[in-house]
């Protein structure tokens, strides 16, 4: 069984100026253990994805739509009731946020924050926990934690706060983890240091990652597959060897054209122009178009579907959503399929 | 932490030199020289000139200022001509009297603001919010003396006189007049009751404007990335509440703290007026009345003193709630 | 641009209507009427109720409105204030209905303002009833039954309750609690007014000064702002009260000299924040002196808060005049006030509650009103303040 399903989901804000569609028919999926990256310039519903499967979406003014699905391991997580939702939250999906200057209460000890959530799911005594609790500062990588643990997260650096939220995160186990740009807000030295540490503790527990980043150096490096976002939508999704050596999209190719290339010779850089359009009002037909530069008539007309792409050869499930994309003319629901 | 409050202690005490100068001036470079208060209209001017004497008030400005400031620092506030006793000895009896009702009406005000805030803030936009939002702006409109006499036109007038409720609250004084045959339980309930009306009429007024402040101040907490990750975690929305909002939106709510001071001894010179409550507010609008000039600025500097002991109280709390001013 | 607060040149919002001839006659005839029929309800209504309650005063007091001009300034105040409320209604009338609206709806920041602020009913209730309460307080020489120092008989009209005679009933030297009350309400609120308008000035001043140079200054003035605010108000202004004769104007001086720290703060932390923004720094480039900077550049930026902490400033003075003279230190008898009338009830509570009830409820509905307008002034000048 896949252990994570996401079927069409459709995350919307009511907002003043109207309805803002910032995740729009979002379909992909997670094996058990696998690293998925997903990828997109900031604004097209990345984080609003995250917060989704997390049930975590402020309620209002957002709303998922009751078509869509998020499954779990076979449960279906949307329209799920609070209270049974809690017990998947922190327990077998666990988030690490962008920001770890803002994420951690600033009133509380690290230790009294992260033992919480083991006593809650664990259901452990208070010196049970503590014990726990520094096991896994320990396992983070961060020294002397019997000190730590009574400190206050404004007496950690921005790379141990971080630490802090991926112990928190993995203090119950979870079957998958949510990193939301977990060192986007860092140094570049600790970013690397993090990464590793968070690769290396996914692989000893065999956890599912869905990795939100905008480096695709780093979803090159870290994970299994890509799921690549533009304006609400899927555009592109593979295997990372794959898309990553033949992207096939116009937006994955200027993603992965904007990263200065080592080995080439020159450094070859093509951004895409323009910005991300305003989600209150997306464009028609094809998403991209209007900054497309291989757009023609048909693409600012109607939305093309997800197609899967290549043959076997290509593995089960390299799909594109793209007008340019005749072959294999094999029109795939709007669906990934489990591996 | 013992080294933050040592610094606030030393803050506060030039403040106090500040007000107790300010009294001083007040009082002495304003017109009418305060012996002619004190020796009353119509007399002699040799016996005026006699009071001054006495009064020290020949001697130039700045010698009377500096014996005034060394009397008070030995806690000396002199003589009270209308009730025959140290001044010293009247605060003594009384302050103990205003603290315990000023201190009773905080904590409810705190309580019961600090609960409306909070509710308002979870039931954001619905129709609770705005209906208590409604009544925290009304009884923040309200004067305390009409508060308090409309408290006891009700729940005690009418009460006991016209509606014979089984249970009303005394209108005046801080015990009945056969406290002192009474068993240590009845004195106990006895005090209880006579405290309820006063310190109600006091609290609301201030509740009003606490839970308009913790409303606020819960709203930016709520909306801040630590309250998402506690909500990750799993946690039940009430512990979410409790657990992380409250206490950091009671940061900003220990400013007011500090802020509330001198409306609630305002409240309390009315409240006790009203109530004929044996306290210093009541003591200075009764010196007032009979020209008991160093009762008057004992008073006021008192006042101003609990202000600035509250103040040194709020900065306390304040470190006790933010761990980050502790260490900072 | 040298001012941000400055009026911005921008397109009408929507074209202006073309005059309709019914619409100006009955503009005409009925004031308010024509824009409570295209949709303004709430400003259509009560210009319409302003209106006609001005003309039910007119021609009910018909004989105390031709008398006025020959007697005192009381009276001849209140007939200037129900001319020129009429003229005014009938002109913003007419006008809006010629015109249309569309032409007054451009989109410079008072527009933007106005708008932000009409938006919230709530705040344009308490606006309104503001302004009645002011305009009571001018007619109350047509309004008011009775004179507010006549006495009735004292043996069967004293404390007699609420009735048709006396709509709130009389208080112990049977004088007509409604009429004190109306006259009443010219003490509260010309003291509330002109005592902040005081401490605004004084405040704003200080405060720009305290700003603007910065450094020992600010910290010097600083210190004895805080001082002054940690001083309970109300005990600072008895201890001072018991060395004077109270009076009115003592009472004005007072209540506004004892304010203005508040205010002071306020305007320092603004300019403090101005101080370093591009207009200002491009001022000083251009060599202009200290006080044009401070008058024409920092004040009228500050003025928003101002306003709004002057609106709220108000409802705090009127609640401490109310309690001064219930001491016996404020107003003096027989000028009638709402604290002394709060106060004349209290020993007659159980038998004669009238007394002591309407003048408090009507310095609550007042104060109230003028902190339903300032928390929408406030709102609309500060949007995100917004929740
Ligand atoms: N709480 C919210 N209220 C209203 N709109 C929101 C909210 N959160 C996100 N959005 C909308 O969703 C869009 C996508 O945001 P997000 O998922 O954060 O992008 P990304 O993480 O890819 O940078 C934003 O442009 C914003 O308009
Ligand atoms: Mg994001």
């Amino acid at each position: 069984m896949t252990l994570l399903e996401v079927q069409d989901l459709r995350t919307w804000f009511a907002k003043e100026e109207g309805e803002v569609r910032a995740v729009d028919g979002v379909s992909f999926h997670v094996g058990e253990g696998e690293a998925v990256g997903l990828v997109g310039e900031s604004g097209c519903g990345k984080t609003v994805t995250a917060l989704s499967i997390a049930g975590l979406v402020p309620d209002p003014p957002g709303h998922i739509h009751g078509s869509s699905s998020i499954r779990l391991r076979g449960t279906e997580l949307v329209g799920l009731p609070e209270r049974r939702l809690r017990r998947f939250r922190g327990k077998e999906v666990a988030m690490v946020f962008q920001d770890p200057m803002s994420s951690l209460n600033p009133v509380r000890t690290v230790g009294s924050q992260i033992s919480e959530v083991v006593r809650l799911h664990g259901r452990l005594g208070a010196r049970e926990a503590k014990r726990r609790t520094v096991q896994l500062l320990r396992e983070v990588e961060i020294p002397d934690p019997d000190t730590r643990y009574r400190e206050y997260p404004h007496q950690l650096s921005g790379g141990m706060r971080q630490r802090v939220m991926i112990a928190m995160a993995l203090s119950c186990e979870p079957s998958l983890l949510v990193a939301d740009e977990p060192t986007t807000a860092l140094d570049v030295t600790i970013q690397a240091q993090l990464l590793e540490l968070l690769s290396g503790l996914r692989r000893e527990r065999k956890m599912g990652l869905l990795l939100i980043t905008h480096d695709l150096a780093v979803v090159a490096e870290l994970c299994d597959r890509v799921v690549v976002m533009y304006a609400g939508k899927v555009v592109e999704t593979g295997r990372v060897k794959d898309v990553f050596s033949q992207p096939a999209h116009p937006y994955t190719r200027g993603l992965l054209g904007s990263l200065p290339r080592i080995g080439s010779g020159r450094r070859r850089l093509a951004p895409i122009v323009g910005g991300v359009p305003d989600p209150a009002g997306w464009p028609s037909g094809c998403r991209f178009h209007p900054r497309c530069p291989h757009a023609w008539g048909r693409c600012s007309a109607e939305l093309p579907s997800l197609r899967r792409r290549g043959g076997r050869a290509h593995g089960e499930e390299w799909t594109v959503r793209c007008w340019l994309e005749e072959e294999p003319l094999e029109p795939t629901p709007d669906v990934g399929k489990g591996p | 932490m013992i080294g933050y409050v040592l610094r606030r202690v030393g803050g506060a005490v030039p403040l106090v030199l500040g007000v107790a100068t300010i009294v001083f001036f007040v009082m002495n470079l304003a017109p009418g020289d305060p012996s002619s208060l004190y020796a009353g209209p119509g007399v002699s001017p040799q016996a005026l000139e006699e009071v001054r004497q006495n009064m020290g008030l020949d001697a130039p400005v700045h010698v009377r200022y500096i014996r005034w400031m060394g009397a008070m620092a030995q806690g000396d506030f002199g003589h009270s001509l209308a009730r025959g006793q140290p001044v010293r000895d009247v605060i003594r009896d009384l302050l103990p009297n205003t603290l315990l009702l000023s201190g009773t009406a905080l904590a409810l005000a705190f309580l019961a603001g600090i609960l409306i805030g909070v509710l308002q803030a979870v039931r954001h936009n619905t129709w609770i919010d705005s209906s208590l939002s409604g009544a925290s702006l009304f009884f923040y409109s309200i004067p305390s003396f009409w508060l308090a006499l409309m408290l006891i036109l009700v729940f005690s007038l009418y009460a006991r006189n016209v509606w014979g409720w089984p249970v009303h609250f005394p209108a005046s004084g801080m015990t009945s007049v056969d406290h002192a045959w009474m068993t240590p339980w009845e004195q106990v309930k006895d005090r209880a009751m006579h405290l309820v009306l006063p310190a109600t009429s006091l609290a609301l007024v201030l509740a009003g404007g606490i839970a308009r402040y913790t409303r606020t101040s819960m709203l930016e907490v709520i909306h801040q990335d630590y309250i998402r990750t506690a909500r990750a975690k799993g946690l039940p929305e009430w512990r979410v509440i409790a657990g992380h909002a409250l206490r950091n939106a009671l940061i900003p709510v220990v400013t007011v703290f500090g802020l509330y001071l001198p409306l609630l001894f305002s409240g309390t010179v009315f409240v006790e007026t009203v109530f004929a409550w044996p306290g210093m507010g009541k003591l200075v609008v009764d010196a007032i009345g009979q020209r008991d000039y160093p009762v008057v600025m004992a008073g006021a500097l008192v006042f101003a003193v609990m202000v600035v002991v509250g103040n040194l109280i709020a900065d306390v709390l304040y470190s006790v709630v933010d761990p980050r001013i502790r260490h900072g | 641009m040298l001012r941000p607060l400055g009026r911005e040149v921008g397109a009408p919002t929507s074209a202006p209507r073309r005059p309709k001839r019914g619409g100006v006659l009955l503009a005409i005839l009925l004031p308010g009427f024509p824009q409570f029929l295209g949709g303004r309800i709430l400003v259509g209504g009560f210009a319409l109720l302003l209106w006609a309650s001005f003309v039910g005063i007119g021609s009910i007091r018909w004989e105390r409105v031709v008398a006025a001009p020959g007697g005192g300034w009381d009276e001849r105040a209140a007939l200037l204030t129900l001319l020129c409320g009429l003229m005014a209604i009938w002109t913003w009338s007419i006008r809006d209905a010629t015109l249309g609206s569309g032409v007054a709806r451009t989109d410079g920041s008072w527009a933007r303002f106005a708008r932000e602020f009409g938006r919230n009913r709530v705040a344009s209730i308490g606006l309104g009833a503001v302004g009645i309460s002011y305009l009571a307080a001018l007619l109350a020489p047509f309004l008011a039954p009775f004179d507010p120092a006549f006495q009735g008989d004292l043996v069967v009209g004293r404390l007699s309750a609420p009735s048709g005679a006396h709509l709130l009933g009389t208080d112990q030297f049977a004088r007509d609690v409604f009429s004190r009350l109306l006259y009443g309400a010219r003490v509260s609120l010309s003291i509330g007014f002109i005592a902040v308008a005081i401490s605004m000035t004084i405040g704003t001043l200080v405060g720009a000064v305290a700003g603007f140079l910065g450094g020992w200054w600010d910290a010097a003035i600083m210190r004895f702002v805080d001082m002054v605010i940690s001083f309970p108000r109300l005990v600072l202004l008895i201890t001072v009260i018991a060395l004077f004769e109270p009076s009115l104007f003592v009472l004005v001086v007072l209540l506004g000299l004892t304010q203005w720290p508040l205010p002071a703060r306020i305007v320092r932390g603004e300019v403090l924040s101005l101080r370093e923004r591009e207009f200002m720094v491009a001022g000083r480039a251009l060599g202009f002196r200290a006080p044009r900077l401070i008058f024409r550049h920092l004040i009228p930026n500050t003025l928003a808060p101002v306003t709004v902490a002057a609106t709220l400033g108000i409802g705090d003075t009127i609640i401490l005049e109310a309690g001064l003279s219930f001491l016996g230190l404020g107003i003096q008898p027989p000028t009638p006030s709402w604290g002394t009338m709060v106060a004349d009830g209290r020993n007659h509570l159980l038998g004669a509650w009238w007394v002591t009830t309407f003048p408090g409820l009507a310095i609550v509905l007042v104060v109230l009103s003028f902190n339903l307008a300032g928390d929408g002034l406030r709102d609309a000048l500060d949007p995100r303040l917004r929740r």
